[in-house]
Protein backbone atom coordinates (compact mmCIF):
# COMPACT_ATOMS: atom_id res chain seq x y z
CA UNK A 1 0.00 0.00 0.00
CA UNK A 2 3.14 1.88 -0.17
CA UNK A 3 2.97 2.82 -3.69
CA UNK A 4 4.12 6.26 -4.86
CA UNK A 5 1.84 8.95 -4.54
CA UNK A 6 1.26 12.23 -5.21
CA UNK A 7 -1.56 12.23 -3.14
CA UNK A 8 -1.83 14.95 -0.60
CA UNK A 9 -2.62 13.14 2.68
CA UNK A 10 -5.41 16.75 3.44
CA UNK A 11 -7.46 15.57 0.65
CA UNK A 12 -7.77 11.76 1.34
CA UNK A 13 -10.95 10.19 2.93
CA UNK A 14 -11.97 7.25 4.08
CA UNK A 15 -14.83 5.74 1.54
CA UNK A 16 -16.92 2.51 1.64
CA UNK A 17 -19.31 1.17 -0.83
CA UNK A 18 -21.52 -1.35 -0.39
CA UNK A 19 -23.12 -2.83 -3.95
CA UNK A 20 -25.94 -5.81 -4.61
CA UNK A 21 -24.32 -8.11 -7.18
CA UNK A 22 -27.63 -9.73 -9.74
CA UNK A 23 -28.74 -13.50 -8.59
CA UNK A 24 -28.71 -13.60 -12.28
CA UNK A 25 -24.93 -14.10 -12.27
CA UNK A 26 -23.47 -16.84 -11.29
CA UNK A 27 -21.72 -17.96 -8.18
CA UNK A 28 -17.77 -18.22 -9.19
CA UNK A 29 -18.50 -15.01 -11.50
CA UNK A 30 -20.17 -12.36 -8.69
CA UNK A 31 -16.67 -11.28 -8.51
CA UNK A 32 -16.09 -10.41 -11.78
CA UNK A 33 -18.86 -7.29 -11.50
CA UNK A 34 -16.88 -5.74 -9.02
CA UNK A 35 -13.38 -5.64 -10.93
CA UNK A 36 -13.74 -3.04 -12.74
CA UNK A 37 -14.39 -0.64 -9.48
CA UNK A 38 -11.43 -2.22 -7.89
CA UNK A 39 -9.05 -1.84 -11.30
CA UNK A 40 -10.83 1.84 -10.92
CA UNK A 41 -9.32 1.95 -7.02
CA UNK A 42 -6.26 0.35 -7.91
CA UNK A 43 -5.19 2.85 -10.86
CA UNK A 44 -6.20 5.52 -8.58
CA UNK A 45 -3.95 4.43 -6.16
CA UNK A 46 -6.37 4.42 -3.34
CA UNK A 47 -5.65 1.81 -0.48
CA UNK A 48 -8.30 -0.42 0.02
CA UNK A 49 -8.34 -1.14 3.93
CA UNK A 50 -10.45 -3.75 4.22
CA UNK A 51 -13.47 -5.93 2.07
CA UNK A 52 -16.56 -8.03 1.99
CA UNK A 53 -16.62 -10.47 -1.16
CA UNK A 54 -19.78 -10.09 -1.80
CA UNK A 55 -21.95 -12.83 -0.56
CA UNK A 56 -26.08 -14.33 -1.23
CA UNK A 57 -27.99 -13.34 0.96
CA UNK A 58 -32.34 -12.43 0.63
CA UNK A 59 -33.18 -8.99 0.65
CA UNK A 60 -35.46 -7.26 2.93
CA UNK A 61 -37.99 -6.67 0.23
CA UNK A 62 -38.13 -6.74 -3.79
CA UNK A 63 -36.23 -4.41 -5.65
CA UNK A 64 -36.61 -3.29 -8.63
CA UNK A 65 -34.17 -2.24 -11.17
CA UNK A 66 -32.93 -2.83 -14.39
CA UNK A 67 -29.88 -4.66 -15.53
CA UNK A 68 -27.86 -5.15 -18.70
CA UNK A 69 -29.85 -1.43 -20.32
CA UNK A 70 -33.23 -3.92 -20.27
CA UNK A 71 -36.30 -4.06 -18.89
CA UNK A 72 -36.81 -3.25 -14.86
CA UNK A 73 -36.78 -6.79 -13.41
CA UNK A 74 -37.67 -7.56 -9.55
CA UNK A 75 -35.32 -9.05 -7.61
CA UNK A 76 -35.94 -10.93 -4.15
CA UNK A 77 -32.25 -12.12 -3.41
CA UNK A 78 -28.72 -10.71 -4.37
CA UNK A 79 -25.30 -11.09 -3.32
CA UNK A 80 -23.99 -8.36 -1.08
CA UNK A 81 -20.54 -6.78 -0.69
CA UNK A 82 -18.68 -3.84 0.20
CA UNK A 83 -15.34 -2.77 0.31
CA UNK A 84 -13.71 0.45 2.18
CA UNK A 85 -10.97 2.20 0.93
CA UNK A 86 -8.86 5.75 1.45
CA UNK A 87 -9.03 8.02 -1.64
CA UNK A 88 -9.44 11.62 -2.90
CA UNK A 89 -12.97 12.74 -3.50
CA UNK A 90 -12.42 13.00 -7.56
CA UNK A 91 -12.46 8.94 -7.21
CA UNK A 92 -15.73 9.17 -6.06
CA UNK A 93 -17.58 10.42 -8.88
CA UNK A 94 -15.62 8.01 -11.44
CA UNK A 95 -16.92 5.19 -9.42
CA UNK A 96 -20.17 6.51 -9.25
CA UNK A 97 -20.59 6.17 -12.92
CA UNK A 98 -18.89 3.25 -13.19
CA UNK A 99 -21.56 1.42 -10.71
CA UNK A 100 -24.05 3.44 -11.99
CA UNK A 101 -23.39 1.79 -15.74
CA UNK A 102 -22.52 -1.26 -14.59
CA UNK A 103 -24.54 -4.24 -15.82
CA UNK A 104 -24.68 -6.69 -12.86
CA UNK A 105 -25.11 -3.84 -9.81
CA UNK A 106 -28.55 -3.69 -9.10
CA UNK A 107 -27.72 -0.96 -6.49
CA UNK A 108 -25.16 0.50 -4.58
CA UNK A 109 -23.94 2.64 -1.44
CA UNK A 110 -21.33 5.61 -1.65
CA UNK A 111 -20.81 6.84 2.56
CA UNK A 112 -17.55 8.23 3.78
CA UNK A 113 -17.06 6.83 6.85
CA UNK A 114 -14.35 8.00 9.98
CA UNK A 115 -14.43 4.85 12.37
CA UNK A 116 -12.31 2.09 10.69
CA UNK A 117 -13.88 -0.66 12.35
CA UNK A 118 -16.81 -0.17 14.78
CA UNK A 119 -15.81 -2.65 16.58
CA UNK A 120 -14.61 -1.20 20.30
CA UNK A 121 -15.56 2.26 19.84
CA UNK A 122 -17.05 2.59 23.45
CA UNK A 123 -15.91 1.63 26.83
CA UNK A 124 -12.94 3.03 26.13
CA UNK A 125 -12.30 5.97 27.74
CA UNK A 126 -8.47 4.32 29.45
CA UNK A 127 -7.48 5.01 26.47
CA UNK A 128 -7.60 8.74 26.43
CA UNK A 129 -4.50 9.10 28.75
CA UNK A 130 -3.06 10.28 25.27
CA UNK A 131 -4.94 13.78 26.05
CA UNK A 132 -2.72 15.36 28.61
CA UNK A 133 -0.06 15.18 25.84
CA UNK A 134 -2.68 16.75 23.43
CA UNK A 135 -1.73 20.52 25.19
CA UNK A 136 1.97 19.82 25.11
CA UNK A 137 1.62 19.74 21.31
CA UNK A 138 -0.55 22.57 20.52
CA UNK A 139 1.90 25.43 21.03
CA UNK A 140 4.14 23.66 18.86
CA UNK A 141 1.58 23.35 16.39
CA UNK A 142 0.44 26.90 16.32
CA UNK A 143 4.08 28.33 16.68
CA UNK A 144 5.34 26.26 14.07
CA UNK A 145 5.01 25.39 10.61
CA UNK A 146 2.13 23.10 9.11
CA UNK A 147 4.75 20.73 8.18
CA UNK A 148 6.00 19.84 12.41
CA UNK A 149 2.07 19.72 12.95
CA UNK A 150 1.95 16.78 10.95
CA UNK A 151 4.96 14.78 12.00
CA UNK A 152 3.61 15.50 15.28
CA UNK A 153 0.44 13.99 14.59
CA UNK A 154 1.51 10.96 12.98
CA UNK A 155 4.12 10.18 15.95
CA UNK A 156 0.81 10.32 17.72
CA UNK A 157 -0.81 8.07 15.88
CA UNK A 158 1.61 5.42 15.68
CA UNK A 159 1.70 5.67 19.64
CA UNK A 160 -2.59 5.47 19.86
CA UNK A 161 -2.06 2.39 17.51
CA UNK A 162 0.59 1.03 19.50
CA UNK A 163 -1.36 1.69 22.53
CA UNK A 164 -4.49 -0.12 21.04
CA UNK A 165 -2.51 -3.49 19.84
CA UNK A 166 -1.09 -3.52 23.40
CA UNK A 167 -4.77 -3.80 24.74
CA UNK B 1 -34.23 -0.94 25.67
CA UNK B 2 -30.94 -1.80 27.82
CA UNK B 3 -29.81 1.02 29.98
CA UNK B 4 -26.59 -0.09 29.62
CA UNK B 5 -26.53 0.76 25.89
CA UNK B 6 -24.86 4.20 25.44
CA UNK B 7 -21.95 2.97 26.51
CA UNK B 8 -21.54 0.21 24.60
CA UNK B 9 -22.50 1.76 21.20
CA UNK B 10 -21.04 5.04 20.13
CA UNK B 11 -21.69 4.54 16.38
CA UNK B 12 -23.22 2.21 14.56
CA UNK B 13 -22.68 0.31 11.23
CA UNK B 14 -25.38 -0.02 8.39
CA UNK B 15 -24.35 -3.13 8.00
CA UNK B 16 -24.69 -4.88 11.04
CA UNK B 17 -28.64 -5.70 10.85
CA UNK B 18 -28.62 -7.83 13.94
CA UNK B 19 -27.58 -4.87 16.20
CA UNK B 20 -29.78 -2.69 14.26
CA UNK B 21 -32.73 -4.70 14.83
CA UNK B 22 -32.68 -4.90 18.18
CA UNK B 23 -33.59 -0.82 18.32
CA UNK B 24 -36.42 -1.61 15.96
CA UNK B 25 -40.13 -2.60 16.98
CA UNK B 26 -42.04 -5.29 15.10
CA UNK B 27 -43.02 -2.72 12.67
CA UNK B 28 -39.35 -1.70 11.46
CA UNK B 29 -39.59 1.16 12.99
CA UNK B 30 -36.52 2.94 14.92
CA UNK B 31 -37.20 2.95 18.35
CA UNK B 32 -37.71 6.21 20.40
CA UNK B 33 -34.79 7.93 22.46
CA UNK B 34 -36.73 7.37 25.59
CA UNK B 35 -36.71 3.35 24.92
CA UNK B 36 -33.38 2.59 23.41
CA UNK B 37 -31.53 4.84 26.33
CA UNK B 38 -28.95 6.03 23.96
CA UNK B 39 -27.46 9.01 24.01
CA UNK B 40 -28.63 11.85 21.29
CA UNK B 41 -25.08 11.07 19.02
CA UNK B 42 -25.75 7.51 19.23
CA UNK B 43 -29.69 7.92 18.56
CA UNK B 44 -28.80 9.98 15.45
CA UNK B 45 -26.32 7.56 14.33
CA UNK B 46 -28.42 4.76 15.19
CA UNK B 47 -31.30 6.58 12.47
CA UNK B 48 -28.84 6.96 9.94
CA UNK B 49 -27.25 3.53 10.25
CA UNK B 50 -31.13 1.90 10.09
CA UNK B 51 -31.87 4.29 6.77
CA UNK B 52 -28.56 3.02 4.96
CA UNK B 53 -29.25 -0.52 5.93
CA UNK B 54 -33.07 -0.08 4.58
CA UNK B 55 -31.72 1.26 0.93
CA UNK B 56 -29.55 -1.53 0.54
CA UNK B 57 -32.21 -3.85 1.38
CA UNK B 58 -31.08 -5.43 4.59
CA UNK B 59 -33.66 -4.23 6.20
CA UNK B 60 -37.85 -3.50 5.67
CA UNK B 61 -39.00 -0.43 5.34
CA UNK B 62 -42.06 -1.27 6.90
CA UNK B 63 -43.12 -4.89 8.34
CA UNK B 64 -46.64 -6.00 9.60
Amino acid sequence: MSENKVIDPELVRLYEISYLVSPALAEDKVHSAVLPLKDLLAGKNAAVSAEESPKFRRLAYPIRAAIAGGKKQVFDSASFGWIRFESEADTIGEAKKLLASSPDIIRFLIVKTDAPEPAKTFSSRHIRPADPAAPAFEPQGTGGSAETKVVVSSEELDRKIDELVGV
Amino acid sequence: MNPNSSHIHKSFDYKNTELLKKFLNPHGRILSHGRTGLTAKAQRSLALAVKRARFMALLTFVAR
